[in-house]
Order: C-alpha cells, then sequence, then structure tokens
C-alpha cells in the first residue's frame, strides 16, 4: 500500500513508473476503486468504499503514530528517510530507559526489550516504512513512506503554544 | 580528520615543539630574524634549522618553514585549519605585499626572488583552494548527520555558511587581483602565465561549487529546523498524551477523524464478494485468502503475482451460515454450480453433489423457488427428484 522512492530496485523502478505517468496510474486506479496519493517522495493508496473505521480506533492509531515517531526521533540519530540504523544500538539505548522500555512493553510484542524491539521493526519493515538493510549486522534502513506518517505530526497543532516563526533560509 | 595543533605537535621533541608550533602559526608573516628572536630563543632556532626543519633565506633575510616540513603540516592540520579560514585572506595580502615590493624593487636579482616566491604562493593557493573546499563541503556533510543536538548542528552549520561566505569572498578578490592587476599584465613569464590561467580556471570551478555548498548549508539548515521543530513537537505530545490532555489540547481528533491511508487500516480486501461479507464475516473472509493461498494478516507480506482467469474457473465462495440466499443466487444452474464448489480445499465428489443438491431442494425455504426450478422433477412414492443430465 505504500511505495517509496528508495525502496527495494523494483519499488523505485515502480516509483518512477508512477511518477512519470501519475495521472495516468490515478485515473486506472481510481476506477478500481483506489485513490492514488502523493506525498514527500512516496505514493499510497486510500479506497473511497472502506468502512469507516470509527473515530476511536483512528485516534487510537494517532497516537500510536505520535508515540512511534517519538520514540525513533529520541533514539535514532536524524531519523528520517534514508537514514540508517543499527536494531543493537538502538536495543543499547532503550536500556535503562524507563520511557522507552514502557513504550516497548505497550507496542512490541515478546517476552523481552529485545523481542519487542525486534518485533516492533520487523511490523514496520511489513508495513513498508522500514526495509532491512543489513540483515547480518541487524540494520534497517528508513523508507521515504516514513515521510506519509510525518505529514501527521506536522499536521498536528497543540493550543496554546504560540509556534515560533521559523522561516526557511532564503 | 580534524587534528587538534596541540596535541598534532607531541610528535615532536619537547624542546623544539614549542617552537615549531610558533613559527607554524606565523608562517604567512615574513619571518625577519628580529621577529623570530621574538617568538622563539635563538638556541631552538638554531636547532630547528640544524634539523632542517626551517631554512633561513640569506637573500630575503627570513626565516621560514622548509617547504617539506610547510607541506606536511599543512595536510595533517588541513582540516583544524579549516577553523581559522582566512588562510587565503593571508596569502592574498602576501601576494599583493610581494607584487608590491616586486614593482618598487630596481634590483634585478632581487626581483627575480620574488617573482619567484610569487609564483611559489600562486602554487599554493592553486593546490589549497581545491582542497579547502572539499574540506568545507566533508565538514558540512559531517556536522549534519553527526550528533543529537540540533542546536549544536544549527550553530555549526551556520558557522560553515559564514566561512564558506568569506571564502567565496576571498576566492573573487583572487580572481580579481589575477585577472585586473597591471603585474600580471606586464609580466609574460611562462610559468607565471600558466599558474595564472590555471588559477583563474581554479576560481570559476570553486565559485560555482560553492554556490551548490550554499544551497546545501541552506538545504540542511531548513531541514534541522524543520526536524527541531517535530522533535521538540513530538515531545511536547507525548507529555499531553500521557497527562490525557491530548484531546483537549491539541487538535488531534480533528485529524484523526478525517486521517486516511495505509496507517488508519482502512482496507478491505479487494473480491468479487459483497462487501458486507467482508465486513461482518472475517472467518469467510479468511478461508477465502487461505483458499486463495494467501494467508491473512500475520506473517511476513510477500508479493501475490495475479493471473488472469476466466471467470468460470474461479470457485465460488459460499457463506455456508446462509446458504440458501448463496444457491437461491444459482438458480439457473444450481446443479453446475455445486460441481464447481469447493470445500476444505477439495470439489465435492459426485454423491455429494447429488446428496448437496437434494437438500437443497428439500429445504423449506427453496420451496417458494421451485416455480422456477431448471430441472425437471419427478415424484415416486414419498419421494421427488430431480432428473438431472450426466456432467459433461
Amino acid at each position: 500500500m505504500l511505495l517509496s522512492s528508495n525502496g527495494s530496485s523494483e519499488d523505485a523502478e515502480l516509483f518512477k513508473l508512477v511518477q512519470d505517468g501519475f495521472q495516468a496510474c490515478e485515473q486506472y486506479f481510481e476506477f478500481l476503486g483506489f485513490r492514488l496519493k502523493p506525498a514527500d517522495n512516496c505514493y499510497y493508496f486510500t479506497a473511497s468504499d472502506d468502512p469507516q473505521v470509527n473515530v476511536e480506533a483512528k485516534l487510537d492509531r494517532m497516537i500510536r503514530l505520535v508515540r512511534l515517531l517519538d520514540f525513533f526521533s529520541s533514539h535514532v540519530e536524524s531519523f528520517g528517510e534514508g537514514q540508517i540504523f543499527s536494531a543493537a544500538t538502538l536495543a543499547a539505548r532503550c536500556n535503562g530507559d524507563t520511557k522507552a522500555e514502557r513504550f516497548l512493553l505497550e507496542m512490541g510484542k515478546g517476552t523481552n526489550n529485545q523481542e519487542r524491539l525486534e518485533n516492533l521493526l520487523q511490523s514496520l519493515v511489513r508495513q513498508g516504512y522500514l526495509s532491512d538493510y543489513d540483515a547480518n549486522r541487524q540494520e534497517y534502513r528508513v523508507l521515504s513512506a516514513i515521510n506519509y506518517l510525518f505529514e501527521f505530526a506536522d499536521r498536528i497543532d497543540i493550543r496554546g503554544i504560540t509556534t515560533e516563526s521559523e522561516a526557511p533560509n532564503a | 580528520m580534524h587534528v587538534y595543533k596541540d596535541s598534532f605537535f607531541r610528535i615532536f621533541q619537547s624542546d623544539i615543539r614549542n617552537g615549531l608550533q610558533r613559527l607554524f602559526e606565523n608562517r604567512l608573516v615574513r619571518m625577519t630574524p628580529e621577529i623570530a628572536a621574538d617568538l622563539i630563543d635563538a638556541a631552538t632556532l638554531e636547532k630547528l634549522v640544524g634539523l632542517q626543519l626551517v631554512e633561513f633565506d640569506s637573500n630575503a633575510n627570513e626565516y621560514r618553514l622548509d617547504d617539506r616540513v610547510d607541506r606536511f603540516l599543512d595536510e595533517m592540520l588541513g582540516t583544524g585549519e579549516i577553523a581559522q579560514a582566512d588562510w587565503l585572506i593571508g596569502l592574498l595580502e602576501e601576494l599583493k605585499r610581494l607584487i608590491a615590493g616586486h614593482q618598487k624593487l630596481s634590483d634585478a636579482a632581487k626581483g627575480e626572488m620574488l617573482l619567484r616566491r610569487i609564483c611559489r604562493m600562486m602554487r599554493t593557493c592553486l593546490s589549497r583552494t581545491q582542497r579547502h573546499l572539499e574540506d568545507v563541503k566533508t565538514a558540512v556533510d559531517y556536522d549534519y548527520r553527526a550528533g543529537f543536538d540540533y542546536e549544536v548542528k544549527l550553530l555549526r552549520l551556520q558557522w560553515h555558511l559564514e566561512r564558506a561566505r568569506s571564502f567565496g569572498y576571498s576566492v573573487r578578490d583572487l580572481n580579481n587581483l589575477l585577472r585586473h592587476d597591471a603585474f600580471f599584465q606586464i609580466h609574460h613569464e611562462i610559468e607565471l602565465l600558466s599558474l595564472r590561467s590555471r588559477l583563474i580556471q581554479t576560481c570559476g570551478r570553486v565559485g560555482d561549487a560553492l554556490i551548490d555548498v550554499y544551497q546545501g548549508i541552506e538545504d540542511y539548515l531548513n531541514r534541522v529546523l524543520r526536524e527541531y521543530g517535530r522533535a521538540r513537537k513530538l515531545i511536547q505530545l507525548r507529555g499531553l498524551i500521557e497527562r490525557h490532555e491530548h484531546l483537549t489540547a491539541t487538535n488531534l481528533s480533528e485529524l484523526a477523524s478525517a486521517a486516511e491511508g495505509p496507517w488508519f487500516h482502512e482496507f478491505r480486501v479487494r473480491t468479487l464478494l459483497d462487501p458486507t461479507l467482508i465486513d461482518n464475516r472475517p472467518e469467510l473472509l479468511q478461508r477465502a485468502l487461505q483458499r486463495a493461498g494467501i494467508e491473512g494478516g500475520a506473517g511476513k507480506s510477500r508479493r501475490v503475482k495475479l493471473t488472469q482467469h476466466p471467470p468460470d474457473d474461479l470457485p465460488p465462495i459460499i457463506d455456508w451460515t446462509n446458504v440458501y440466499e448463496a444457491f437461491t443466487r444459482q438458480s439457473e444452474d444450481l446443479f453446475a454450480f455445486l460441481g464447481a464448489v469447493k470445500v476444505d480445499g477439495r470439489q465435492l465428489n459426485e454423491e455429494e453433489r447429488v446428496d448437496g443438491y437434494c437438500a437443497i431442494l428439500s429445504n423449506e425455504d427453496w420451496a417458494g423457488a421451485l416455480d422456477n426450478r431448471p430441472f425437471p422433477m419427478v415424484a415416486s412414492q414419498a419421494w421427488e427428484y430431480a432428473v438431472i443430465k450426466p456432467a459433461k
């Protein structure tokens, strides 16, 4: 359901094809009942006739999204598209960090933190947000699909906190 | 690699270490014996000359680092020297001073010597300019990627931006000097001409490359600002979620209600089945997926190659808890339909097929549909049979 520009060679090729003929692809999938949506360096599908997940479930997913991004942003240097990180380093950073351990307890399945983290990472690989970079060294690469999640985080407004103007450097 | 001067000079003996470091730091200044005496004691200076680390040019009446030593120290401390970022300014001033000195001289021998020094300066410019540019690029990339602290990253990137800008101004000055100074119009020695044209070309290339460097730094700055803002927001959000204030203090609920896409698991498997069946009867969906050789949500995802089949080849999927409805839709040829039905992954055998057909016909709900029955019926004693032609 997610197609990243920096995914496997097959995905990258497909991404290029979709990018080149976006309008045609959009029309084609529209006919099949899927809406092809572009995000920053990735594409994803939404479907118009899909069951409306109730708002509570969606809110849960949104909270999960925030906690997931917060976890990775706190424990992986410059977490973002293209970044490569090691699961072993991440696990070492989580050890002794009560917040991280609590997060893993709630989000990952397994008997210990190492296992929970591994399951969480593999789940993100299956969903298309990460890819196995070097299986022997337990290294993962962050795919462009992560931008789809970051877009949600960027759209969240915290009321009562004046956001500082962060004008880009011209 | 960044090498700190103080630690680097420890490779030299302790008695000459400080003196050599001072000479290195002041190597762009014309080191007359008086200035040298101010910097280091005479004995150390003699020792440095004796070790051929420093040479005394009696014609110019000045001390300078041996060429090889100068180059070695430059290379070892190159990245550290970027921090000063004014080597080119110093070289440029020295070059201007030499040119001015050459123009005032009437002694041809001294003029020749100055010309050699000018060429030497130009060669230094040539070799260091490109290297400096590469060092700036590397340092920018390194400082962007390394470390957690966004504020440190921002400070360093802004510092690189300033440094790249000052380097750009110096390259522009050097370019102007080479193009417009009268000295280079008058003197046409081959070495000088060749060096001048190569330096002008280098200045052009460096100028173009510096534009890319500026843009790269600005891009990094913007990214760091965005990531910094995002990380700060995520930390605040985590706090709000832990205090259960996220619904009142943020627009999370509005966003969630309008959210769409793969993260929100809105997808229904695309089949020919009625969508309500998939929504309300997940166990049937599971069976359908198993039958198609696709496991449910668990397990590692894999690509499924889809091939087009004629519709007749696709076995029908039946809601076994509501067989009647499933079969009444097949009123045109129920028996043929049963021939294609699969139960537990296999097709019905002939006996099961006939039994099934009879059971359906004898179902009370079916009675109303008997008028539309496709097969001739025969009654015998208490039984009613359908007359069915054998399947081809």
